[in-house]
């Protein structure tokens, strides 16, 4: 019951606050430019809702240890794989379809939003989970295209699914890009209305970060170069999924914990051995496990280990050194 | 000379009569997104008009081969697709052989590569019947498409952000959508495309 509820929310929230539409402004150019009526928007919502699935489930079963660099590309050869089919199905059974969409459908193969959270979810998580996500952005992005193409159809051709409305005045300009954009504009601001209504502590704007829209652009190639690169926030840490082989892994924790080192001191720790064992004692302990397999309870326990033997190696020494007395 | 004009006329087409991220919509998360955040305009403007130019000027040379030219769109759009990819591949190995990379660099060149206004070029060429000179002009162009599209949404941006008289529901992303319609709009205009009947 609550993973059905947690499913229900993160759609929620994926179709209302994080619309990756109308707050991200991810996967434009498809929407801008065939959502011109309900047929082609609906059909933009199904390719872009299968290319989706497939691309996410995929991405979570086979490349998860793949390199982030060969990853885009995969993601481009699944796409390829989903659109290239449905591009030759269309052409072949559906010409007037096809004239509409043009050379948009091929494009839809590297469509940014695919990548992004492919990137951003995919690979980081199991198949369960890659799956409902896919499924939510691929719900909330098809909503708000079909939304988009209804409206444009009627405010553009007087018309719904084809059949004419009779309306008087039309505006055949709205099917040109700007059309799409300025739908996308009303669209977005009644969605932002609606939620600072109902749920004030949602904070849309939070997913396209303009902090930083005052920021110089000049600088050294190098400086820029440097420079934080996040565009579609799908990490703080740039370097924590480029690495990921055992071998990177084993070498990034050698870097962060280079060679841990124990001191205990011991002051008398026990009467009778108080003769023999000197005042400080100096342990060093090396860490073989990862870091990411560490943690504080690891280290203690570890620590723990270490005095035992130390203890039961000081025993057997003042044992050893009671014989010979004897 | 004559080719040296083609270049800059396919450069010019691309750039500004026809602006292919406000015209058409090509590119237009990428030049939207950056445009929040401008230190990475250079960067990735090189980047873009480096697999633009590549891209189209491979594609126009194999579409001068008998048989692939013979072939329909959809043969086109799988080479095209196919010419990014060994493109991108490439410049990967490279990148990884020359060592000096940082990570930030890849994921750079991962966004420029794969997005729709470097895919659309090779389009654009084959229906527009480019020639090579012509086709590496659309290339060009198409980079600096991108950066004039990112300075204009970044500047437009920067006044939406201080204008305390817009709505709150507008503010933000709503603003940006419909500031870039109306950019949109005026390139439509110069391209002398019919606005209003």
């Amino acid at each position: 019951m609550s993973d059905k509820k947690s499913v229900f929310k993160r759609i929620r929230n994926s179709a209302l606050i994080k619309n990756p539409l109308l707050f991200e402004a991810v996967g434009l150019c498809p929407v801008v430019a065939i959502a011109t009526s309900v047929q082609a928007s609906i059909f933009l919502a199904v390719i872009t809702a299968i290319e989706m699935l497939l691309c996410e489930v995929l991405a979570s079963l086979l490349l998860k240890n793949v390199r982030r660099y060969w990853r885009v590309a995969l993601y481009v050869v699944f796409g390829i794989i989903v659109i290239f089919p449905i591009t030759y199905i269309t052409n072949r059974f559906f010409p007037a379809l096809s004239m509409n969409i043009g050379v948009y459908l091929p494009l839809m193969a590297v469509n940014s939003l695919i990548a992004l959270h492919c990137e951003r979810v995919a690979v980081k998580n199991n198949v369960k989970d890659s799956f409902v996500d896919a499924l939510s952005a691929s719900f909330s992005y098809g909503i708000v295209a079909i939304i988009v193409g209804f409206l444009r159809e009627i405010l553009a051709n007087g018309t719904i699914w084809g059949h004419s409305l009779n309306i008087p005045i039309k505006f055949p300009a709205l099917l040109m890009p700007f059309g799409g954009l300025l739908v996308l504009g009303f669209l977005a601001a009644a969605l932002k209305g609606f939620l600072n209504k109902k749920y004030p502590e949602s904070n849309p704007d939070k997913v396209f970060d303009q902090s930083e829209i005052r920021r110089s652009l000049r600088g050294t190639l190098k400086e820029l170069m440097n420079d934080e690169f996040n565009p579609y926030g799908e990490e703080n840490d740039a370097e924590a999924v480029f690495v990921r082989t055992k071998k990177e892994r084993k070498k990034k924790a050698e870097a962060q914990i280079k060679e841990k080192t124990v001191k205990i001191k011991k002051k008398k720790p026990h009467k009778k051995q108080a003769e023999n064992v000197s005042e400080t004692e100096i342990v060093s302990v090396q860490t073989e496990t990862t870091v990411e397999d560490r943690t504080y309870l690891d280290d203690f326990s570890d620590m723990l280990s270490e005095l035992e033997e130390y203890k039961s190696r000081n025993n057997g020494e003042n044992n050893t050194d009671g014989g010979d007395g004897e | 000379m004559n080719m040296f004009l083609n270049l800059i006329s396919a450069a010019l087409y691309v750039m500004l009569f026809q602006n292919l991220i406000f015209n058409a919509g090509y590119g237009l998360s990428e030049a939207v997104r950056m445009s929040a955040k401008p230190r990475q305009l250079v960067p990735m403007a090189i980047f873009i008009t480096y697999f633009s130019t590549i891209v189209s000027a491979i594609c126009t040379l194999l579409d001068e081969i008998e048989f692939i030219h013979r072939q329909g769109e959809f043969f086109h759009s799988l080479i095209f697709a196919g010419v990014l990819l060994g493109v991108y591949i490439i410049t990967m190995i490279g990148v990884l052989i020359y060592g000096k990379v940082t990570p930030r660099t890849i994921r750079r060149i991962g966004i420029a590569a794969f997005n729709t206004l470097v895919l659309a070029i090779p389009f654009v060429n084959y229906r527009s019947g480019f020639t090579v000179f012509e086709s590496i002009g659309s290339g060009i162009g198409a980079g600096i498409a991108y950066i004039v599209a990112v300075l204009l949404i970044n500047g437009g941006l920067k006044r939406l952000d201080m204008n305390k008289s817009i709505p709150r529901c507008f503010k933000g992303t709503p603003a940006m959508f419909i500031y870039t319609a109306l950019l949109s709009l005026a390139f439509t205009g110069i391209s002398g495309t019919s606005v209003f009947i």
